[in-house]
């Protein structure tokens, strides 16, 4: 085991590991305090619109905010692989006993471990702090914040694999935002185009005021959205782990060819 | 490692450029032996070096290093294989500290007390940020770092170009300290000649890409040399006995690489002994026949 290559790392990535723990702690417990005030302080006392604002507010905080901070803080970014280039790190490694094929299993596993104690640590706060904003485990928000990790673990998946091929951040960036851009407008547009069609189809009777049809449309377009994300996030593990495995992949396939 | 003669062997690199060809590059390094490896920017140096340690694939050819194929046996042969680059390639938010601790877990012989004997030899702060650190510094801690775990052969990539003499020279030294083991060896490249005259058992030319001297140093410069005329008796200079010839208002000089011939030939005329600056100067100028 190459101690000193996980160290590097993790000592390079430090302060981010550290201001997303404070900003963590810190929402939790600025969380933990406005609920306080909401059970015996003063937020008890107010009106039922601000109360349940804050309620709202504070659930969300706990079950998608902190969780979306954590990822952020605990995954490999571009900065880094970028800074390997710059400080001329990577050409530097290609001198070591060192495969690529080792080089890229670091790297790879590095950041998975990244991923996997944020997800531990998401899914433990959701435990946690459902109960403590007096509702039942909400499973929808949990597929959410499941999707959200799937979302976000592709993004950086993406951009750490155009940073090795491109070693430039700006394009880098660039260039996952717009594959990111195209993925939304299509799936935003796609989704447009099936209500319009709806809309179309039940014209006479939204025209008429009868609206029962057009709920009916609606009603199943969101059972069809919930069984489609319920068969998805089963699937979430399975394509995160697919993701790690391409990244890997990837990864080994770049430093194995070098420099041109 | 098995034995070996050569710690460098290159037959016949080639390696094919946008605009550039590295062209049946060979030479050797033998062991225990310090080689210059000179030529002008572009010439080819870098490109020659990355191929040697693999960082970029050769078209065709042959590498050996330790009488082992460079690609075959990449990873005994980077074991003991060290390398010095232009520029410090570690992040400057790191101190000596965390580099040590990086270190001793890439190369299996790396030698802690080694390295911080180095270091105290160099007088480098341990616990300072290397991006405060200044370009010489940079330097001794790389050099530092390359000696620190036994490694047979020392790779240096225009290490001392940007130094003050001062530094130069103290990192001179400490090659030829390290040359004192008779199994370990230097390829040392630089455009930076005197370092190369003080230190190096032979020398390695290379011009746009295709080797133009290769041999032992002093044998380099015992037959090359500069027979100084006249621009009327530069007229009576063979052509096929000389390199190239500088012309400006004072008369002419010319390089000849028999020098002992050209003595004899023209004994008329002054002839001086050379240097590496000079023999580089005229074969880069050699397309050119004459120049100013």
């Amino acid at each position: 085991m190459r101690k000193g290559i996980i160290y590097r790392e993790l000592y390079l990535n430090r302060k981010r590991y550290i201001v997303g723990f404070v900003i963590y702690v810190a929402m939790v417990f600025i969380g933990i305090l406005v609920r306080m005030s909401m059970n015996f302080g003063n937020l008890a006392h107010a009106d039922e619109e601000v109360f349940s604002g804050m309620d709202v507010i504070t659930y969300y905080m706990f079950t998608l905010a902190t969780p979306l901070i954590l990822i952020i803080s605990f995954a490999e970014t571009p900065e880094i692989i970028f800074s390997d280039y710059k400080s001329n790190w990577t050409r530097f490694s290609y001198t070591f006993p060192i495969t690529p094929k080792e080089m890229a299993l670091y790297k790879t596993g590095i950041s998975f471990t990244g991923y996997l104690i944020s997800v531990i640590i998401s899914v433990i706060n959701f435990c946690i702090f459902c109960p403590l904003c007096d509702r039942k485990f909400d499973i929808f928000n949990f597929k959410i914040m499941i999707v959200m990790i799937f979302c976000f673990c592709l993004t950086t998946a993406t951009e750490q694999i155009l940073t090795y091929k491109f070693k430039n951040i700006t394009l880098t960036q660039t260039v996952t935002s717009l594959i990111f851009t195209v993925i939304f407008v299509a799936g935003g547009g796609g989704m447009a185009v099936y209500i319009s069609k709806g809309m179309k189809k039940y014209s006479v009777e939204i025209a008429s005021g009868d609206m029962s049809e057009m709920d009916m449309f609606l009603e199943d377009l969101t059972d069809k959205l919930q069984n489609f994300m319920d068969v998805f996030v089963i699937f979430v593990p399975f394509l995160i782990i697919g993701i790690f495995a391409l990244e890997y992949l990837l990864t080994k396939k770049i430093l194995d060819r070098r420099e041109n | 490692m098995t034995d070996y003669e050569n710690a460098i062997e290159i037959n016949n690199l080639t390696k094919k450029y946008d605009g550039f060809k590295l062209d049946n590059v060979s030479f050797s390094v033998p062991k225990g032996s310090i080689m210059g490896f000179i030529g002008q920017n572009g010439a080819g140096k870098t490109t020659t070096i990355k191929a040697l340690l693999n960082i970029i694939r050769r078209d065709s050819g042959t590498i050996k290093i330790f009488g082992m194929d460079n690609i075959e046996n990449e990873l005994e042969i980077k074991e003991n294989l060290a390398v010095v680059f232009d520029e410090l390639p570690i992040h400057d938010t790191l101190n000596i500290k965390n580099i040590n601790i990086i270190m001793r877990d890439i190369f299996k012989k790396w030698n802690e007390k080694t390295f911080f004997n180095y270091i105290e030899r160099f007088g480098l702060p341990i616990k300072k940020k290397i991006g405060q650190f200044s370009k010489g510094m940079k330097m001794k801690l790389q050099i530092a770092i390359a000696l620190s775990h036994d490694a047979k052969l020392l790779v240096m990539d225009e290490a001392t170009t940007g130094l003050d003499p001062v530094v130069r020279n103290e990192i001179l030294d400490i090659f030829l300290e390290y040359l004192q083991d008779e199994n370990n060896s230097i390829l040392m490249s630089s455009h930076i000649t005197t370092d190369l005259e003080k230190i190096a058992d032979s020398v390695t030319f290379i011009d746009k890409g295709k080797i133009l001297l290769t041999g032992y140093k002093d044998d380099i410069l015992e037959n090359h040399g500069i027979i100084k005329c006249t621009k009327e008796e530069y007229q009576n200079i063979d052509k096929s006995d000389f390199i190239s010839a500088r012309i400006n208002d004072f008369g002419v000089s010319v390089m000849v690489n028999d020098f002992q011939m050209a003595q004899r030939k023209y004994s008329g005329y002054i002839a001086e002994k050379t240097t590496l600056e000079e023999i580089m100067l005229y074969y880069v100028n050699r397309q050119k026949g004459e120049w100013s």
